[in-house]
């Protein structure tokens, strides 16, 4: 902020009269530095236009009641309170929801990070005409849109007696990710030389042997941020949780939380705003702390994809 | 046992493993996208009781009852808008953005990390911030207009048939936007140097440098993105749905919205097969016309 008040001090004073300041006698060097106040004007907006609605969810989560629903608002809150929290845990079903979708998107990353790890590793090994194949069905079911398969898969688990249950959900979970964990693993374990594994296996390792203590080792970050990737998404699944699960106590957080805006009226915007938060949080902190591999793999997955 | 029996054995073995690590993918992909695809093209041509499922073939009579409805046709145009409008800002702004970011400034690593964080954030809490943002009692966007003295009372904006779809739009572009910026950043970072240094020398302005190095480099990416970012605007559910569950009054019913009506409040299953059958074909399409293009625009680059 020092910095560009400096920056717009100088360029006043400089357009105001050029001759007054003595580094600032070319014209081009008035321009550079009215170029310079515009980008960083232009970039405090792009940064308020990212993150002030989310500031505004933060301070109104820890407002009063009496705060939020003021006449006279102010953006801090005068007395911050956990208020919005406790009542959020207490009353309403929210833990329940959380460590419902806690269990499903642990469970939904281990299976397809597993099953797509191997699939992965024989697609970028062994080179099967039929394989080629599965590689397409897989971009394919890839980019499927949900809302095409909702409704045939709402039959299929009816017919098995499997909705409304948590692990009906999380079969439909890993099977519906599993196509993005594999596309996105396939070209990471491309990305590794087979020499590596030839060399284990003239060491006289088997070729599994050679995959699980070779291999996977050296696919390890492709495999974390392909793990954050299927964790994220899942959850803050939206469409299968809300059709699939009819009860409330087994409902996942986006499913659970979208209850309380179609029923009448019960919780404060406070509420609803700490909701906000929780739900967030540990996207935001998986962000902040594996950024690196976050990004990583939102640029494989979408360029490869 | 001779070397090349050996062989044999060791591949065969090779075989078995390969066959063993794909299988449960493949059961996984084949149940559970390939089976409920095909599962929804066949439905789309039959009648389906809803109570017990019972189907009676009614050959194409899905689709001419779907061709009447002014519902489909209105959620078609709905689509088109949101995705056209919320693609082609997302691109503009997430390109300048991303041009800005690319500028030697302070501070420049913080707000590349903070530009990024609409991304992380779900649909449903997109929904609720606006929700909060727009309420017509408490919400911040209605005092800000009336401190302004830009309206005299406060808009239920989500509940006005006229705005609903464009404050969607609005939510769609910032939500995504991070994710252009993602793809244009990392295309910029290794533009080659001396290709703007020979321009810089030629006497090229700075929009000379963007029109003829800057933009001819990004444009396979720009393709590419814009390809991702259609599919999925176009199948989008989550943000569209959670904003006023379709409503007011279908205001924000696009293509996937009234599938679930029509599947699960309207109870017409065959119309709802047939209208996901339609938006998997104008899917196709659409890929179908940008790798045309995406090929166009890497042999310009050569």
């Amino acid at each position: 902020m020092d910095r560009i008040c400096y920056d717009i001090n100088m360029a006043t004073i400089s357009s105001e009269n050029p001759t007054r300041t003595i580094n600032i006698t070319d014209p081009s060097h008035i321009l550079r530095i009215i170029r310079k106040i515009v980008l960083y004007i232009l970039l405090i907006l792009a940064v308020a236009w990212s993150v002030l609605p989310l500031f505004w969810v933060f301070v109104s989560s820890i407002k009063p009641d009496s705060e939020t629903y003021a006449f006279e608002q102010t953006i801090l809150p005068q007395h911050p309170t956990l208020q919005n929290y406790v009542t959020l845990f207490k009353v309403t079903r929210f833990g329940l929801w959380m460590r419902n979708s806690a269990v499903l998107s642990t469970g939904t990353t281990v299976v397809v990070i597993a099953l797509s790890a191997m699939a992965a590793y024989a697609m970028s090994r062994f080179r099967y005409r039929s394989f080629e194949w599965l590689g397409r069905l897989t971009l394919l079911a890839y980019m499927m849109p949900p809302i095409i398969l909702v409704v045939p898969i709402f039959f299929v688990l009816f017919k098995f007696g499997l909705t409304n249950t948590l692990m009906g959900l999380l079969l439909v979970y890993t099977g519906i990710r599993l196509p993005v964990g594999l596309w996105m693993l396939r070209s990471y374990f491309q990305g590794i030389p087979i020499e590596l594994e030839e060399a284990a296996m003239v060491d006289g390792a088997t070729r599994f042997q050679a995959f699980r203590k070779v291999i996977l080792p050296q696919a390890l970050p492709g495999m974390i941020s392909t793990g954050i990737f299927v964790f994220s998404v899942t959850w803050q699944e939206f469409l299968f949780a809300s059709i699939l699960i009819f009860n409330s106590q087994k409902q996942t957080l986006s499913a659970g939380v979208a209850t309380f805006l179609s029923e009448d009226w019960i919780y404060s915007w406070g509420v609803l705003m700490a909701a906000a938060v929780m739900i967030s949080l540990p996207l935001v902190l998986l962000y902040i702390f594996l950024q690196r591999y976050l990004v990583a793999g939102w640029g494989s997955g979408a360029v490869k994809g | 046992m001779t070397v090349q029996q050996r062989r044999k054995n060791f591949e065969l073995n090779d075989r078995t493993l390969a066959v063993m690590m794909v299988t449960p993918s493949l059961i996984l992909i084949l149940v559970f996208a390939i089976f409920p695809m095909l599962q929804g093209l066949y439905a789309s041509f039959f009648q389906i009781e809803p109570a017990t499922l019972a189907m009676k073939p009614n050959g194409i009579e899905n689709y001419r009852w779907l061709f009447k409805q002014p519902l489909f046709w209105s959620s078609l145009l709905r689509s088109l808008l949101w995705v056209s409008t919320t693609t082609v800002v997302q691109l503009i702004l997430g390109l300048a953005i991303s041009l800005l970011l690319h500028q030697e400034l302070k501070g420049r690593n913080i707000a590349r990390g903070l530009v990024l964080f609409p991304y992380l954030i779900p649909a449903i809490v997109i929904s609720l911030t606006w929700r909060f943002i727009l309420d017509p009692t408490m919400g911040v966007f209605n005092r800000m207009l009336m401190d302004f003295h830009l309206i005299n009372r406060p808009i239920a904006f989500l509940a006005n048939q006229k705005f609903a779809l464009w404050f969607v739009i609005l939510a769609g572009i910032w939500k995504y936007t991070p994710f252009i910026i993602l793809m244009m950043l990392a295309r910029l970072q290794v533009i080659p140097v001396e290709l703007e240094e020979a321009a810089r020398l030629d006497g090229a302005g700075p929009w000379q440098l963007f029109r003829y190095i800057t933009l001819p480099w990004l444009m396979p990416v720009i393709v590419v993105t814009l390809l991702l970012r259609t599919i999925w605007t176009f199948r989008q559910f989550d943000i569209v749905y959670l904003f006023a569950f379709g409503g007011p009054l279908f205001a924000t019913t696009t293509l996937p919205v009234l599938i679930r009506y029509l599947a699960f409040d309207a109870r017409k299953i065959g119309p709802a097969a047939a209208t996901a059958t339609i938006m998997l074909v104008l899917m196709l399409v659409l890929s179908w016309g940008y790798f045309g293009w995406y090929n166009k625009a890497e042999k310009n680059l050569e």
